[in-house]
């Protein structure tokens, strides 16, 4: 805990109730309530659903035209600088003072979160070690990549030991390995570290390998909100299924008995069973032709067919 | 905990609440500080400052001791007396540097952190508009008083220190605060100025070009009023319309030292000094509010 406010660690680290945010005549978030205790919630949409808008009026950027905001039980924007002690923010746009290093830019910011000079300059060491900025961090900024620029911001974020962490499309402009590497700090920084984490993204493996709560936006509204286990939690009735010899017979077999078979990659079949038909019926099926079955699971939704469930056509 | 271990810690500190400005001017004089050119103009100041100590030095000892050698250099090279009229000129001829110096300083200084997408990172911590504005402004006014109050004042300490006796620092003493009232005169208003164009502008070099182009405006109406004047005395007061002309016009005023033949008159050149400053400090403050708080 970083000495900032302690009576308000029992409090939900975010409440939102009916928050409605207006540009001008434009309605970014339509009615948004939301409640997280912890752990780490993707925020997922596509662009314009009101992803950062959601982040920013958590920071304090957006003020609610009507509706509660609270962080840490604290009312907003009310006790904005007290919530900003204990919340840290990875933006997605690039953000660097290209003149000065990496170690002057992150122990500035943790001067400027309240730390001394000198915690912050070893707390700065510390975050630049935990997300893997080696020597180059004694080196002007514009000389950096976008992936080390991206480790800066994240130490920045992580410096002053937040108990919430905003990310904004952290995994952006990495190459394979790097957006590997944030993703597993990421992870863990929620799993480990007991840090709540809202990670904002639209790529969807990004968010299933970090989160394990995921809220959809669609045009300034939660249209789905769930764990990645009940939004892939098994259909019933659907099932996948590989079998070795007389697959066709197999096949033709079951759509005789009024099932639905669709072809899937590497020999699997995605099976619709009808109502009366259960798993041991599928079984019986397979020994009567001939096949024998290698495989055979109920088939869920992958996140991806549960965000398009959600927000409707691409 | 050994620095180089890759791992991830509690903090175990307190987190301070308060006086956020003062950090943001700390790093901003640390980072200004190793710029070259600000350098150098610090170190013709400092040339200035030396002239003038050089100066007061052999006036003092030609007053005290009117057989000295230098006693008839004073006479010869008709040294101006140490007295108000000596500090005010110092300090104008140190307003020149105290441009130059807080448009390198500040001409980028909001754009430059807009540009680069700075402000969401600063006020994503404990850190608001207010202490951002504040701590911007107090590093230009820190430049400006480093190059205006700090070395006339140590001019008055050595003037003082060569004193005869008592009596005698109670007539110079005095100088101190004209030379701080000055000193903030020539700073706060170029302060503001110079920040309003970097935050309005967007871009280092349209801020100070803009700067420099309402300099040489004030100098181009002020030579239309003095010529106006020339032809009919009653024109007197439009020399508030440069803003430069009105800061110096105070600035005697506060020294009690006259030295040009305009009269602006006191309410028209306050007014024109805290137009300015209104203006430029609304247009700062505003756009540095919107960084934070969306409209």
């Amino acid at each position: 805990m970083n000495g900032a406010d302690a009576g308000t660690e029992t409090a939900p680290v975010i409440e939102l109730e009916d928050v409605h945010v207006r540009y001008g005549a434009f309605e970014a978030l339509a009615g948004v309530s939301l409640t997280v205790t912890g752990g780490a919630v993707g925020l997922l949409g596509p662009n314009g659903a009101g992803k950062s808008t959601l982040i920013r009026t958590l920071l304090g950027f957006n003020r609610a035209a009507s509706g509660r905001v609270r962080l840490f039980g604290m009312p907003m924007p009310q006790r904005v600088l007290e919530a900003r002690l204990q919340l840290g923010y990875m933006p997605e746009r690039e953000a660097v003072s290209p003149s000065i290093s990496a170690v002057n830019f992150v122990t500035f910011l943790g001067e400027v979160a309240g730390m001394d000079r000198s915690g912050a300059m070893e707390r700065c060491h510390e975050a630049l070690n935990y997300v893997g900025l080696d020597d180059a961090r004694y080196r002007p900024m514009e000389t950096y990549s976008t992936g080390m620029l991206q480790r800066v911001k994240l130490a920045q974020a992580l410096i002053h030991d937040p108990r919430l962490l905003l990310l904004d499309e952290p995994t952006n402009g990495l190459d394979p390995d790097g957006r590997v590497e944030m993703l597993e700090l990421v992870r863990d920084i929620s799993r480990r570290r007991n840090v709540t984490v809202v990670l904002c993204s639209h790529l969807l493996p990004d968010v299933q390998h970090v989160c394990d709560r995921i809220v959809m936006l669609k045009q300034g509204r939660i249209v789905q909100d769930g764990s990645v286990e009940a939004l892939t939690a098994p259909r019933p009735g659907e099932y996948e299924i590989r079998v070795r010899d007389n697959s066709e017979a197999f096949r033709l077999g079951l759509e005789a008995a009024g099932c639905r078979c669709i072809p899937q990659r590497d020999g699997l079949l995605h099976v619709t069973a009808p109502a009366e038909m259960d798993a041991s019926a599928l079984f019986g099926a397979a020994r009567r032709l001939g096949a024998q079955i290698r495989h055979f699971a109920p088939a869920r939704n992958s996140l991806a067919e549960a965000f398009l469930e959600a927000i409707g056509s691409p | 905990m050994p620095v180089y271990e890759r791992t991830y810690r509690a903090y175990d500190g307190t987190l301070r609440r308060g006086f956020r400005w003062a950090i943001i001017t700390r790093q901003d004089l640390r980072v200004l500080s190793r710029f070259k050119l600000v350098q150098a103009f610090f170190l013709l100041g400092l040339l200035h400052t030396l002239m003038r100590v050089l100066h007061i030095a052999a006036y003092n000892i030609a007053q005290q001791d009117p057989t000295n050698p230098l006693a008839m250099a004073v006479r010869e090279f008709q040294l101006l007396a140490v007295d108000a009229q000596l500090f005010a000129g110092f300090l104008q001829w140190q307003w020149f540097l105290v441009l130059v110096t807080l448009l390198l300083a500040g001409s980028g200084a909001v754009s430059n952190d807009i540009r680069n997408h700075l402000m969401d990172l600063y006020f994503s911590k404990p850190l608001s508009w207010r202490d951002y504005a504040l701590g911007r402004f107090m590093t230009l006014t820190a430049l400006g008083l480093a190059l205006t109050a700090a070395p006339a004042l140590f001019l008055l300490l050595i003037h003082l220190l060569m004193e005869p006796g008592w009596e005698r620092w109670a007539e110079s003493a005095w100088l101190a605060g004209p030379i701080v009232a000055m000193s903030l005169l020539y700073t706060a208003p170029i302060a503001l100025v110079v920040l309003a164009a970097s935050a309005a502008l967007g871009h280092q070099t349209y801020a100070g070009a803009a700067v420099v182009i309402l300099v040489l405006l004030s100098g181009v109406i002020h030579g239309y009023v003095s010529a106006l004047t020339s032809m009919d005395g009653a024109y007197t007061a439009y020399y508030a319309l440069s803003t430069p002309t009105a800061v110096n016009y105070l600035g005697e005023w506060i020294f009690r030292a006259p030295s040009h033949g305009y009269d602006v008159g006191l309410l028209p050149a306050w007014a024109s000094v805290l137009a300015v400053c209104a203006i430029a400090g609304f247009v700062f403050v505003r756009r540095v509010r919107r960084s934070e708080i969306a409209p």
